[in-house]
């Protein structure tokens, strides 16, 4: 098994590095944005956090909020991620997450430069998630969203798009493929369509103990946007007595609409409360983004 | 029949008069001076003159030095001797004490200029106003005396002086003809009386009041509230002021026997029978039979009557009678003018008196008293010969008088209304003082001893015009002051005993000396005879004048015996002899002896004179014009007219001022070379041509100049004056009609005064500017002017910031700039380096990029740029 996950990760990575993705043409890129900080810190491996993932495990509830400093020198926003996730019964899991994009206020000028107002463009996304356990092994996911877009007071966009997933579990391991944020394009003012960022993904976790008190998940994700291109990012935790962590990943994405950067975090838990950190590194405009987050869960 | 006492005679005024107090109603305009004819109402040979002050210092300056034709002002100076000038001096004599005021007041720079009186006036005048400091020019017009009288009313008064001016229908000549009779005769006595029988003649106005006899023993009564005392009436003021109104008083209207001095004429006696009744607008009457009476036993010889009895219908009117008021009438027409006793002893100006009525406003064929024999019954005469269209008429009325119709613009009787003021009124009640004071001037010059009632009728009826009125009319010959005065001469004037001729083409002018008429004074007119036979010249049968002689008539005017007098014959053949001879007669057509005869021989035809400083072609462009004045003049003095053969569209003629302009548009017609003409042919058919060649060229468009430097600022609140003309002008030379649009007149304020555009920085920005020029064919070219407000030390710009294409950059000076896009998620999606200036920014096509927000970074020459864009 252990095998079977390193080529994946190997052979997603070296797929990656032979596309190259228009990230100018993909609407609405935020919806292809990691909001989980320990995914964040993981070199983007979000795949990991969804409800076909999670209800093949042991969680049967999860809820958190997260505030993050997005790419402060390039696009700032500040964004906020609420999450919710529970398990209904043995086999049915539920999701649910809100997120808010503040981008940073633009002043307005006109066709011949004359100076107007201000604006905040912003950016929403409120995502659901049911995942079912057809087996003990086998779970498929499925996730709708609902994306907004307002870019000044008159010019706002909107689009729907949704996930499936499936996902198995093969021992200490897990594999979970599917496509995301399928859907509509976006018609741009003067007519032109643009599409989400949809992509197939394939994403694998592996984890295990080593002695009492330490374990090791590691992950990674390959991810081809149907626009081109193509992402991968992979991950390690490192934790103690289920109580500390530290995590280190990298992402690839060359030109697709998250681009590579490297990532670490850290984090605590204690009786159920997890308190976790995220700093990403080692990218012009993604460097310096950091994200902190507040969660519970049994 | 039913007959109506004559105390319901208010109603019959009430109808019969319509009224319009002048001063209220109708505006009376002063007297105009007179203008006469343009060909006899200058003086040949002389015009005025304004110089300005440049140009008289210099003439000053001449004349001091005694040499004023060839020193200084030698414009001046070459142009008048071009003039055949005799002699040039001011027009204001020299003020003395008074002369620093005088040039204060600019007299000093009008002077009278004499030249060769055989130029016409617009020669000189055109060679005048092309000198530069002649400032205007006029000619010296004859100067004709004012108004026989100096009251200012007298022009309206047409029912004296009718000259058909007052609207399109009035005809020259129905008047009382009373004119000749102030100026050669009297204009009243104040030895007569005339009895006004009427309501009260208002004894305070200013053009009455010294005429009117006070009340009084001897003087006038008030027959309705008894006593003496006068109401003023409307009607009797009206009757009375156009009996004696005061002439020559600088008031008001004139009298037909107001006299000549200001103090009034013939005297009124007012023998008020109607009286106004407070608070309505009716009157009462008072005792006509005692009226009458009380006038005929206390000096006056006429009697005035404007009213009637009243009848329902016409029927009663013919059935009617003169009644009880016969008795009255016949008392006036006998004892008037006579002793006490009434032993028919003249005592006063007339023996008898002269009853005159009006014949009423029912258009009836009847009216009493009026139609009693013994009266004067006297009709209404409208402004044009015609009846007026009230007036009772038939054989019965005896005369007819200016009664004035409302029917006709200032077409009704002007005279006096209580209060000082004047007014309109029309009716037979008007027609009537105008016979009785006619007959007043009659009794004022042949009034005396031996002199009666009779002869006055004779003279009265005898002397007026028998065809004045209009055949349908029947009320009777118009009355003829002058007609009446000069009924029954039968002595012809003096023969005129000598004339001399001068001929101008086909024209004789003969000159004379007026001569005496014995029974006239003078004669009232002379006939110009001209014959290529003497034979038939030296009998000729006056009343019955043949083919063969040729005549006109020239009237005597207001001349004295002996006073020099000339007219012309006209129309006559060309270089052909004539035998002349004036003949002089009066107003009753008696005709003096053939003056001596002169022979004479006409001249030939010349053709009319075309001047003009035009030198006969012309070159147009499209958006010229050329006006080109002549000046047409007929040296015989003949009518000609003046007609252009214009060669194309272009070129038109019409009179002007000094003659005739013809005007050529460069637009008028296609590019080419055309021939005019310009023809005037004189009534004989000579005619003169001007050539007129002109080259119309061919239009070309506003075209744009050179390159167009755009226009940068630094700051709000500056301002600029544009020239358009430096961005558009016209390759003819044409003066180009400009316009413009803004883009943005947030950043620019833009206000245009002729083709200045006044422009002021309101805000940073860029607006852009189109100035159009339009030629006068309305083809047109527009230029884009770009202005840009932008502070020095700004950032880059970056506009639009929400883009739906393009997205531009620079910064405001010709510089390399990197530019890179990033989206929200951190990718960098654009990067790209440009060469930018001011007005050519870098352009970056956003059109692929997808809706969403974006990070820009300019950079270049050590500067950083960093903001947010929004692609849509």
């Amino acid at each position: 098994m252990r095998k079977a996950v390193i080529t994946i990760i190997v052979a997603v990575l070296g797929l990656a590095a032979a596309h190259a993705q228009d990230a100018s043409s993909v609407a609405m890129p935020f919806a292809a944005v990691p909001r989980s900080v320990r995914t964040l810190s993981m070199g983007g491996t979000d795949t990991g956090d969804g409800a076909a993932f999670k209800v093949l495990g042991e969680q049967k509830f999860s809820a958190g909020a997260s505030w993050c400093s997005w790419a402060p020198g390039a696009t700032p926003s500040k964004d906020i991620n609420l999450d919710i996730y529970a398990r209904l019964g043995s086999r049915l899991g539920l999701s649910a997450l809100l997120a808010s994009d503040g981008g940073e206020a633009y002043t307005i000028y006109d066709a011949t430069g004359k100076a107007g107002a201000s604006f905040k463009p912003k950016d929403l996304m409120f995502k659901v998630g049911l995942a079912y356990s057809i087996t003990p092994i086998i779970s498929l996911g499925v996730d709708g969203r609902i994306l907004k877009s307002t870019l000044t007071a008159k010019n706002s966009y909107s689009a729907f798009s949704g996930d499936v997933h499936v996902a198995a579990k093969l021992g200490d391991a897990r594999v979970v493929a599917g496509v995301a944020n399928l859907g509509a394009s976006v018609a741009a003012s003067d007519g032109t369509a643009f599409g989400l960022p949809t992509s197939a993904r394939l994403a694998g976790d592996y984890g295990l103990s080593i002695g009492e008190s330490l374990s090791l998940d590691a992950r990674a994700q390959a991810e081809w946007f149907f626009t081109g291109g193509l992402r991968a990012g992979a991950g390690v935790e490192l934790g103690y007595s289920d109580l500390a962590f530290v995590r280190l990943g990298y992402n690839y994405g060359g030109n697709t609409v998250l681009p590579s950067y490297a990532s670490v975090g850290a984090g605590v838990k204690f009786a159920g409360f997890a308190i976790d950190f995220a700093y990403l590194l080692g990218s012009d405009t993604l460097g310096g983004s950091l994200a902190i987050g507040l969660g519970y869960s049994f | 029949m039913k007959r109506y006492p004559i105390i319901v005679l208010t109603a019959l005024l009430a109808v019969a008069c319509s009224v319009q107090p002048a001063e209220q109603e109708e505006q009376i305009a002063e007297p105009q001076q007179e203008e006469a004819a343009a060909s006899s109402a200058t003086v040949p040979g002389e015009m005025i003159v304004e110089f300005s002050d440049d140009m008289i210092a210099a003439i000053e300056k001449d004349l001091q030095s005694g040499a004023f034709l060839e020193t200084k002002s030698s414009a001046l100076n070459s142009s008048l001797a071009g003039l055949g000038v005799i002699s040039v001096e001011r027009l204001y004599s020299d003020g003395g004490e008074w002369e620093p005021r005088h040039r204060k007041a600019g007299l000093h720079k009008w002077y009278r200029i004499k030249y060769d009186p055989s130029l016409s006036h617009t020669k000189a005048s055109m060679d005048l106003d092309a000198i530069p400091g002649v400032v205007y020019t006029e000619p010296v017009r004859r100067i004709k005396s004012e108004a026989i009288f100096n009251d200012p009313y007298l022009s309206k008064q047409w029912h004296y002086i009718n000259d058909g001016t007052l609207s399109p229908n009035h005809k020259k000549g129905c008047d009382i003809n009373v004119e000749n009779v102030w100026t050669q005769y009297t204009a009243g006595s104040k030895d007569v009386i005339v009895a006004v029988i009427d309501g009260g003649v208002d004894p305070s106005h200013e053009d009455l009041g010294s005429v009117v006899l006070p009340g009084g023993i001897d003087g006038s009564r008030n027959f309705v509230s008894g006593g003496f005392e006068i109401k003023p009436h409307n009607h009797g003021t009206h009757v009375a002021g156009t009996i004696g109104a005061i002439n020559n008083n600088g008031k008001g209207v004139c009298g037909v026997a107001g006299g000549n001095d200001g103090k009034g004429g013939v005297r009124i006696m007012s023998c008020q029978v109607f009286e106004a009744i407070e608070g309505s607008n009716k009157d009462r009457s008072g005792n006509f039979y005692d009226a009458i009476v009380w006038a005929a036993d206390h000096g006056a010889v006429i009697a005035n009557n404007s009213w009637g009895h009243v009848y329902d219908s016409e029927a009663d009117a013919l059935a009617g009678g003169v009644g009880s008021t016969k008795g009255a009438i016949d008392y006036f027409i006998e004892y008037a003018g006579t002793d006490k006793s009434g032993n028919h002893t003249q005592t006063g100006p007339m023996k008898g008196g002269l009853v005159v009525f009006s014949a009423g406003n029912d258009n009836w064929s009847m009216g009493w008293p009026a139609a009693y024999d013994a009266v004067i019954a006297v009709g209404a005469a409208a402004p044009d010969y015609s009846r007026a269209y009230y007036s009772n008429y038939g054989d019965w009325v005896d005369i007819a008088a200016p009664g004035g119709s409302a029917k006709y613009s200032n077409g009704q009787v002007l005279s006096t209304f209580p209060g000082n003021s004047y007014g309109n009124y029309q009716g037979t009640s008007m027609a009537c003082p105008h016979v009785s004071g006619v007959a007043a001037l009659l009794v004022s010059y042949y009034g005396g001893p031996g002199f009666t009632v009779d002869m006055l009728k004779e003279r009265l009826l005898g002397g007026a015009r028998q065809d004045a009125m209009s055949p349908a009319a029947n009320i009777g010959p118009l009355v003829d002051a002058f007609g009446s005065f000069n009924f029954g001469s039968t002595v012809p004037p003096s023969k005129v005993s000598s004339h001399t001729v001068t001929t101008k083409s086909n024209s004789i002018h003969f000159e004379w000396k007026t001569v005496k008429d014995p029974d006239d004074k003078v004669a009232y007119a002379y006939m110009l005879l001209a014959s290529e036979d003497r034979s038939v010249l030296e009998n000729v049968s006056l009343s019955k004048i043949p083919e063969s002689v040729l005549y006109t008539i020239v009237l005597n005017g207001d001349l004295k015996v002996g006073k020099d007098i000339s007219g012309d014959l006209t129309g006559l053949g060309f270089n052909t002899d004539y035998y002349t001879s004036v003949v002089a007669f009066d107003y009753s057509k008696n005709y003096s002896a053939l003056s001596p005869i002169v022979k004479t021989t006409t001249k030939s035809n010349n053709p009319p004179v075309i001047e003009t400083s035009f030198g006969g072609s012309a070159v147009l462009k499209a958006h010229e014009s050329l006006a080109v004045d002549f000046a047409v003049s007929d040296p015989d003095g003949h009518d000609f007219t003046v007609a252009l053969e214009p060669g194309s569209t272009a070129a038109e003629l019409q009179q002007s001022p000094t003659g005739w302009r013809v005007t050529i548009s460069g637009i008028g017609a296609d590019p080419g070379t055309y021939h005019g003409t310009l023809k005037a042919t004189d009534a004989y058919g000579a005619s003169s041509s001007f050539g007129i060649e002109y080259q119309l060229l061919e239009n070309h468009a506003p075209e744009v100049k050179g390159n167009i430097e755009n226009l940068i600022f630094e700051a709000p609140g500056i301002k600029q004056a544009i020239q358009m003309e430096n961005y558009v002008f016209d390759p003819d030379g044409e003066q180009l009609t400009y316009t413009y649009t803004s883009s943005s007149a947030g950043i620019v304020h833009l206000n245009q005064v002729a083709d200045v555009l006044n422009l002021t920085t309101l805000d940073y920005g860029l607006a852009y500017i189109d100035i159009t020029g339009t030629d006068f064919k309305g083809e047109s070219v527009s230029v884009e002017l770009k202005v840009l407000v932008r502070d020095p030390a700004s950032n880059p710009d970056v506009y639009p910031s929400v883009v739906s294409d393009y997205l531009n950059v620079s910064d405001g000076a010709q510089k390399t700039l990197s530019v890179s896009l990033t989206n929200s998620t951190g990718a960098v999606v654009y990067e790209g380096s440009f060469v930018c200036d001011a007005f050519e920014p870098a352009r970056v096509d956003m059109r692929g990029f997808a809706p969403g927000r974006y990070s820009l970074v300019v950079s270049g020459e050590g500067k950083t740029y960093k903001t947010t864009i929004v692609k849509i």
